[in-house]
């Protein structure tokens, strides 16, 4: 793997991204909430999501598949938790196989994504809360016992792909 | 070739490396303190050292074992690398945004 982080990271649960746009709130909460629009920006530079199936409700889910170079791809699923329009969604990340199934010894991550409009301009804020470090390791645990440390290097491949 | 998390997996490893993480002991120490025969101990030790959790220190008298941490680290960059995920998302977010604004902008500039 590649560059690694203070090993203390892995007690800190969350991390918090913010950063303010340059477009009002009702559009940013648009994009963030149809399939038309998702499938614009959300996977990574240079990959496409030609799965984008939305349920955007509360109870309601989301699945997409994140399209890569090499045909690399990544799925995953989210579980809306809470949608409060235009200021608030919360999901469960997760991540799956072409199935549906949720990859084995990967983590679930609750993401909150919040929208606040200062003079037209919009800043979101994303929290990514992880489990706690001792959940983590149970379910890379969980994982092994299953065989599927491949998939987990898998994941890590993406992710320093990612950072290239 | 056994990776550092399937050394964890294994419950005797991990008290291994939670009396290391204390401070550097012996493997007579760590046989009287977990109850296991030396030859077990020993056995799992060459497992830790293998996958990098663990190294040996040899000084006048004894062979220490210490905990190396680095591996671990790894989880680290794994969580770091969903962190940039995000970070790149937000870039396309901004640039889509951006985007769709010029575009309705140009649609009702009548020129």
């Amino acid at each position: 793997m590649t560059q690694t982080n203070q090993p203390t990271a892995t007690s800190e649960r969350e991390f918090v991204l913010s950063r303010t746009f340059n477009a009002p709130r009702d559009l940013v909460w648009q994009a963030w909430s149809s399939a038309e629009h998702l499938k614009q920006w959300w996977g990574p530079t240079g990959w496409t999501l030609p799965v984008c199936r939305i349920d955007f409700r509360v109870g309601g889910t989301w699945v997409y598949c994140m399209k890569g170079p090499e045909d690399m791809e990544a799925w995953g699923k989210a579980y809306y938790r809470e949608l409060v329009r235009p200021e608030k969604i919360v999901y469960l990340d997760t991540f799956i196989d072409a199935d549906e199934k949720q990859i084995e010894g990967t983590p679930e991550i609750l993401i909150t994504v919040e929208f606040a409009e200062v003079d037209g301009k919009t800043t979101l804020t994303s929290r990514a809360l992880f489990p706690s470090a001792e959940d983590l390791k149970a379910t890379i645990e969980m994982g092994m016992e299953h065989g599927m440390n491949e998939t987990w290097d898998r994941l890590a491949e993406l992710l320093a792909d990612l950072q290239a | 070739m056994i990776t550092a998390y399937e050394a964890l997996a294994e419950p005797t490893r991990r008290r291994i490396l939670d009396l290391l993480l204390e401070h550097p002991r012996t493997v007579n120490e760590l046989t009287e303190l977990l109850g296991m025969s030396q030859p077990g101990i020993s056995k799992h030790l060459r497992v830790l050292r293998e996958v990098g959790l663990v190294q040996a220190r040899q000084d006048a008298q004894r062979r220490w074992y210490e905990l190396r941490p680095e591996p671990l680290a790894e989880i680290d960059a794994w969580l770091g690398g969903y962190r940039h995920l995000w970070e790149q998302r937000f870039n396309r977010l901004e640039q889509y945004l951006n985007d769709l604004q010029e575009k309705e902008q140009t649609d009702h500039d009548p020129d």
